[in-house]
């Protein structure tokens, strides 16, 4: 599986050089090149504007078969995200049945930094985030602004 | 205690509602106690006061003792004559408990409905430690435990089945929070009345079901009968398609033609990649040709195969893909006569409908067919890619039924087909060949094409909706474009990656993977497509098979 290993050097060096807009893309260990560390900034139209996320992308060993596992690490409040230690996400593209190897990191990064401007309330992972969302937006945008500045990354 | 010695002399009769034990023939088959008519004549060998069939020697057990030992803050106070107490063990704290759930009482009595068939896992023994297992097939196994004792007699009595509201409540919080992953769903209760035991192993069994192996703590509570409804119906997903398309077959993937690659392939730039791996191809090397056009390296497909059986760029079926190949390789010599039998479902095309476009009689989309002999649909490999955002069209157009078109008539019945119709496969690639026409500079051609577009299918009785067709075509113009008109590699990929992020986007939109095509692949289309169209009603389709 040498070739996919090829994939994964060729897909982080377009990422690191040449980011999604916002992002930044740098090696968790220089050694590994299967753990990503994502800086992802919030979007100027959101409420997460001025914050800086901590996004951790880990690419299975028969990536681009399996799709990379991404998970939050700076604390956001989101109800795409479990408000929880792991940070789990929930974006359509990398659920297993959803996931094609044609799919790249690029476009993860993209459609988290997506959800950050749209989020998912149709399919939340925090469903009371989702409902206040849906019926309070005033709420939850000064919510998601605090945390913004409190978590910063 | 004595009323509940098996005898074989007198039928017994056991109640599963409060566990009394009478004699059939003093009480008849209704239960004297609590007049539930859930009720079981025992005989020997089918007791239902026997245990489940137990499985013991699981790792969960030695987790679930060892957790028993470290837990013992959890231990239950001393007041314990006043009900249950449930630890929760391992790494859920009691502090992390979801906010306050007012409803989940009345939740609760929709969950001990829905386990009513569980109720037998408990039987009225002095002390017991059970331990139930369940093999959830792909999903894992779900396991938990309870352990009951009681003190006198007065556990036998039908009167006191109610648990204290109070200690309701506080399991509950601990039932329903939300919980990290790899809480064990083991739960112990000591002490505990055995009126409650029946309860007990229901709310254990559903905690294990909501915290458990299968990884619903995601959103892990319910707070009404929709959220129950997502739980079970998340069941049957994670069961039944955890991962996706099922793997295609040995012989399928065997069968598959390869080609070398030549020069259409590599387009204008003499470059061109395997998506999957993102290495180049060289003029000449051997690569596999999927039917949809799209092609890859043998050494890249086949691990992806072996897995799913869909086409690692547009996902179409390779099985379904095929069966439109050959059909329309069996099919070839009809197209250009004036019959339309193999359409199946078309009106025959009046001759005065013939526009400048030559368009054989037959289901709508072969209005293409003539264009171009359909043996060289086969050597253009640089159209294919123009399937997938074609098809897609073509499908979100016909599934677009009752909406207006631009003739302001009214279509109804956006028909589904199946997966070897017309569109799939080679045929489309007509229809990229026409496309090349209409994204010409020819404005005329353009209006005419699609003009004769609508006409076609205003004739046909396919019914296709087609209003926003011109739209469609732009949209795909800028999506897909890009093999036909091959520039060098930067743009490629650029573009294939804009194409990738749309399509991704419109799959998210359009309730996801409920494609038509993907149905037929299904072992159990019912089921799921029962739970993808509960899903879709509600948020963005098969979604959660939540592998996280």
């Amino acid at each position: 599986m040498a070739a996919p290993n090829k994939r994964v050097l060729k897909e982080f060096s377009d990422c690191s050089t040449n980011p999604p807009p916002g992002c930044k893309v740098s090696l968790v260990d220089e050694a590994n090149f299967k753990e990503w560390n994502v800086l992802i900034d919030g979007p100027a139209n959101s409420p997460y504007a001025g914050g800086r996320f901590k996004v951790n992308f880990v690419l299975p060993d028969d990536y681009p078969f399996k799709p990379p596992v991404v998970t939050f690490k700076t604390k956001i409040y989101h109800c795409n995200v479990t408000n929880d230690a792991t940070g789990s996400v929930c974006i359509a593209m990398l659920k297993p049945d959803a996931w094609k190897p044609a799919s790249m990191c690029k476009q993860v990064i993209e459609a988290i930094r997506g959800l950050l401007i749209v989020p998912n309330v149709d399919d939340p992972l925090e469903l009371e985030i989702a409902t206040q969302y849906k019926e309070n937006r005033v709420e939850f945008d000064k919510k998601a602004k605090e945390w913004t500045k409190k978590y910063r990354a | 205690m004595s009323s509940q010695q098996t005898t074989t002399a007198r039928p017994q009769v056991y109640c599963f509602g409060c566990q009394h034990v009478w004699y059939q023939d003093e009480h008849g088959i209704r239960c004297p106690a609590c007049e539930s008519d859930f009720v079981q004549i025992i005989e020997t060998g089918n007791d239902p006061r026997e245990d489940p069939p137990i499985i013991d020697d699981d790792m969960d057990f030695e987790t679930w003792q060892n957790q028993m030992h470290d837990d013992h803050t959890h231990e239950p106070p001393s007041d314990a004559g006043h009900g249950l107490h449930f630890a929760p063990l391992g790494s859920n704290p009691l502090a992390a408990r979801g906010p306050g759930q007012p409803d989940q009482a009345a939740t609760l009595g929709s969950l001990f409905g829905l386990l009513q068939s569980f109720q037998s896992l408990t039987a009225p023994a002095a002390s017991t430690t059970r331990s139930y297992d369940f093999n959830l097939g792909t999903s894992g196994r779900l396991s938990f435990r309870t352990t009951t004792s009681y003190r006198d007699g007065s556990a036998n009595d039908p009167q006191s089945p109610d648990l204290p509201v109070q200690d309701i409540n506080s399991f509950l919080h601990d039932m329903f929070a939300p919980g990290g992953p790899g809480i064990p769903p083991q739960f112990a209760q000591a002490n505990g009345q055995r009126a409650g035991t029946t309860r007990n192993a229901q709310m254990a069994f559903m905690d294990a079901l909501l915290h458990g192996p299968l990884g619903l703590h995601r959103a892990g509570y319910a707070t009404s009968n929709e959220d129950l409804e997502r739980i079970v119906a998340e069941l049957f997903e994670q069961q039944a398609g955890q991962s996706g398309a099922p793997a295609a077959s040995e012989d399928a993937i065997a069968s598959l033609p390869t080609k070398p690659v030549d020069q259409n392939m590599l387009g204008d730039s003499e470059k061109a990649e395997c998506t999957i791996c993102m290495g180049e191809v060289a003029l000449g090397e051997v690569v596999t040709e999927l039917y949809c056009h799209h092609w890859f390296h043998t050494d890249c497909i086949k691990p992806w195969l072996e897995q799913h059986n869909t086409c690692p760029h547009c996902r179409m079926s390779i099985e379904d893909s095929k069966a439109a190949f050959d059909k329309k390789n069996a099919n070839t010599g009809q197209n250009n006569s004036s019959t339309n039998a193999a359409s199946g479902s078309g009106t025959n095309a009046p001759s005065s409908q013939a526009s400048s476009m030559p368009r054989p009689p037959g289901a709508w989309p072969t209005m293409f067919h003539s264009q171009q002999p359909s043996g060289t649909a086969t050597t253009r490999p640089q159209q294919p890619l123009l399937n997938s955002p074609l098809h897609q069209a073509l499908r979100d157009n016909r599934s677009q039924s009752n909406t207006p078109n631009d003739r302001g008539q009214r279509r109804v019945g956006g028909q589904r087909r199946d997966s070897s119709s017309p569109l799939d496969g080679p045929r489309s690639t007509r229809w990229s060949q026409s496309y090349d026409e209409i994204s010409s500079s020819d404005s005329r051609s353009r209006r005419r094409s699609t003009r004769d577009l609508q006409r076609s299918a205003n004739q046909e009785g396919q019914n296709p909706p087609i209003h926003n067709l011109q739209d469609r075509l732009e949209q795909i113009r800028r999506a897909g474009g890009r093999e036909a008109d091959t520039q060098d590699n930067v743009n490629r990929r650029t573009r294939d990656q804009s194409y990738s992020t749309r399509d991704y986007e419109r799959r998210r939109s359009a309730s996801e993977l409920n494609e038509p095509h993907n149905d037929g692949e299904q072992e159990n289309p019912g089921l799921l497509q029962r739970a993808r169209d509960w899903f879709s009603g509600h948020g963005q389709g098969q979604g959660h098979g939540h592998g996280h």
